[in-house]
């Protein structure tokens, strides 16, 4: 323990610690910015990196990184738009309780959620960062199809009231994915000669389109004014009691984020629902139905896809792969100071990676005051008038939407989900699912084809022969098929 | 509650829009002429996504068919899919086409001022002058958060009004 925090008294002093905050709160902005997030975040501060040292660099870029992901959760509670797509699980439940009147305990138990996991996900970095990368490095295209079809399983246990509605949302997600070039063969599919579509429908236009813009045409129709919100130290000590009263929850969502962040290409967003559905196969009896405000879709959702900035620079730092589009960035931060990563960084760079290593467990430790620091300012959000709330979701919908690749056909694909969620909605089919197979549907689709390929056709004796991906597919079958079983077992009986 | 009726109407609408799709995939052009056989395709994929997808939707499809025919709501009156409000969401929609149709040519504050006003009156705001000093302010602090802060450039318009902040 000593040579701990002498090793992080040599290497971490005022000028990173000054760094990190300032990346922290930065990215917990951008976050709860529709449309910007962490990724533009981490883009425009690498400028900023230039005339620093490696350390000094990597805690702005990775307080962005932290700071976002954290951020996402702020924005899908106060104004229900999920800031970032990993934040659209943690405002099925941190929404309804915002509405309850229970805003602040919503976005502590975020706080608390994102804070534990980023420390949990920083501990295993330390520890064991090269074997579990050697883990990640036996994943190929069937074990990443598998993992996207577990993530997808999660599509009926969303649904609320008919799990088929939430299945067919599902597969309508995963079709909207299908627009574009075919990934393998690189035809164009249903863009009907539009070479913007070629690209595929893009992910801010459906996400702030379905949530934001059709929240908008509802509120218009149906006025809801969320109720009194909770403020002060009662609501905080009650998220804290969470840590006492959930404490499985918190280390299950924990270790399913690291786990999910060390598979490169996989992502928060299959982390967080995994994550949420697990919490719902654990629930208590008493608890609140999980969609209507339950603290444990929140925390689920938040430790786990915090969990997962940790887990994605296991591979990163040890095996020189990006996970994610945000890693990339990360690793190209460190590449521009002149470091390589990958094993032979623990060699000849070892300060450097030790770091990096405290630099994130100080981040996921600073989120805490930070974020506590910051729920004071943005609950009086909802005390606002709700025209003007309206109002600014409005105008960060369209213009975080038009920022991020400055093309108005993005803002026409956003008044068209705007419309489309606001018809769903109305209907009562769900959009989460939607969310979800249309982020894991390229995912399975590119993986699903290689390992077709790979296999020249003999597809079950390929899996077969690997057993990770075997195991997960027979935890699909288990989680589909075992309710049913049962259901009809205890219809009989 | 919804209305059965309005339900399954949206649903089989629902189901002319895969069917719809279902025809567009098959004329998917093929990579090779083995695809046709093989699951690697480019039509295989979504055709099997959309094929599934019309199964679920008329599972769904029957049973709300089969709500219609039962009393579902315990004799209490459904919610109508439409309100007196409704027409507001449509002049909301309307006045957000109006936006994005103009947004480049004319301009960023020329065109988010009026329909941020818009918002605010359609979303009860009593006073227009306090709506439209709000909605200025609203878009002046976001053109700066944006221009200043994220350095994305937003169209200036035929005025170039924007140019003054």
């Amino acid at each position: 323990m000593t040579d701990l925090l002498q090793i992080a008294t040599d290497l971490i002093g005022w000028n990173e610690l000054l760094f990190l905050t300032v990346g922290l709160s930065i990215g917990i902005i951008v976050g709860a910015l529709p449309g910007v997030g962490p990724l533009l975040g981490v883009i425009m501060a690498i400028p900023f990196t230039f005339y620093t040292d490696p350390v000094t660099a990597m805690a702005l870029l990775i307080g962005i990184y932290q700071g976002g992901s954290y951020g996402g959760a702020v924005a899908a509670t106060m104004i229900g738009i999920p800031g970032t797509p990993m934040a659209a699980a943690t405002m099925l439940d941190a929404r309804p309780m915002a509405l309850s009147g229970r805003a602040s305990e919503a976005v502590t138990l975020s706080t608390i959620g994102s804070t534990f996991g980023g420390v949990v996900s920083a501990l295993v970095l330390i520890a064991v960062a090269p074997q579990l990368a050697a883990i990640a490095l036996r994943f190929g295209p069937a074990e990443i199809a598998a993992f996207a079809l577990l993530g997808l399983t999660a599509l009926g246990a969303l649904s609320g009231g008919s799990p088929m509605k939430g299945w067919a949302m599902g597969f309508f997600g995963l079709f909207i994915a299908t627009i574009g070039l075919d990934p393998v063969t690189g035809v164009q599919r249903l863009t009907f000669g539009s070479t913007y579509l070629d690209a595929g429908i893009t992910l801010v236009p459906l996400l702030v389109g379905l949530f934001s813009i059709s929240e908008v045409l509802m509120q218009v129709e149906r006025p809801v004014q969320a109720s009194d919100t909770d403020t002060g130290a009662a609501a905080s000590a009650k998220a804290f009691t969470s840590l006492v009263t959930r404490p499985f929850n918190y280390l299950r969502s924990s270790l399913t984020g690291v786990f999910v962040g060390i598979i490169p290409g996989i992502g928060g967003v299959t982390a967080s629902f995994l994550s949420y559905r697990m919490a719902m196969y654990f629930r208590k009896e008493k608890d609140v139905d999980f969609g209507d405000g339950n603290p444990d879709g929140v925390i689920a959702s938040e430790t786990a896809n915090s969990a997962v900035t940790g887990g994605a620079l296991i591979p990163m730092m040890s095996l020189s792969i990006p996970g994610d589009p945000i890693v990339a960035v990360l690793m190209g931060g460190l590449m521009l100071q002149g470091v390589q990563p990958g094993p032979q960084m623990f060699l000849q760079n070892a300060d450097i990676a030790q770091g990096i290593f405290l630099i994130f467990l100080i981040g996921a430790i600073l989120i805490l005051p930070l974020g506590l620091v910051f729920i004071r300012g943005v609950v009086r959000v909802l005390r606002l008038p709700q025209w003007i709330i309206m109002a600014g979701v409005l105008m960060i919908s369209l213009v975080g939407t038009y920022s991020v690749a400055r093309q108005i056909n993005d803002l026409w694909l956003l008044i068209f989900f705007g419309l489309l969620g606001y018809i769903l909605r109305k209907a009562d089919y769900p959009l989460a699912p939607l969310v979800i197979g249309f982020v894991l549907g390229p995912i399975f689709e590119s993986n699903f084809r290689r390992t077709v390929l790979i296999s020249q056709g003999d597809l079950f004796p390929y899996i077969l022969s690997r057993p990770i991906a075997l195991s997960v597919l027979v935890c699909v079958v288990g989680i589909l098929f075992v309710p049913l079983l049962r259901r009809a077992i205890q219809s009989k009986a | 509650m919804l209305n059965p009726r309005v339900e399954l109407a949206i649903t089989l609408v629902f189901i002319g829009l895969i069917l719809v799709g279902l025809f567009f995939t098959s004329r998917i052009d093929l990579a090779f002429s083995s695809d046709l056989e093989s699951f690697s395709g480019p039509r295989a994929y979504p055709g099997l996504i959309l094929s599934v997808l019309l199964i679920l939707v008329v599972f769904v499809a029957v049973t709300q068919f089969r709500a219609v025919f039962r009393d579902s709501n315990g004799g209490a009156e459904y919610e109508p899919f439409f309100n007196r409000r409704s027409v507001w969401s449509a002049a909301m929609f309307v006045s957000l086409f109006v936006f994005v149709l103009t947004f480049e040519s004319v301009g960023y504050i020329v065109t988010m001022v009026p329909l941020l006003t818009v918002v605010a009156l359609l979303c009860g705001a009593k006073n227009v002058v306090r709506a439209f000093v709000v909605a200025v302010c609203l878009a002046a602090v976001c053109l700066m958060i944006f221009r200043y802060g994220l350095a994305t450039v937003l169209p200036e318009g035929i005025f170039g009004i924007d140019a003054v902040f």
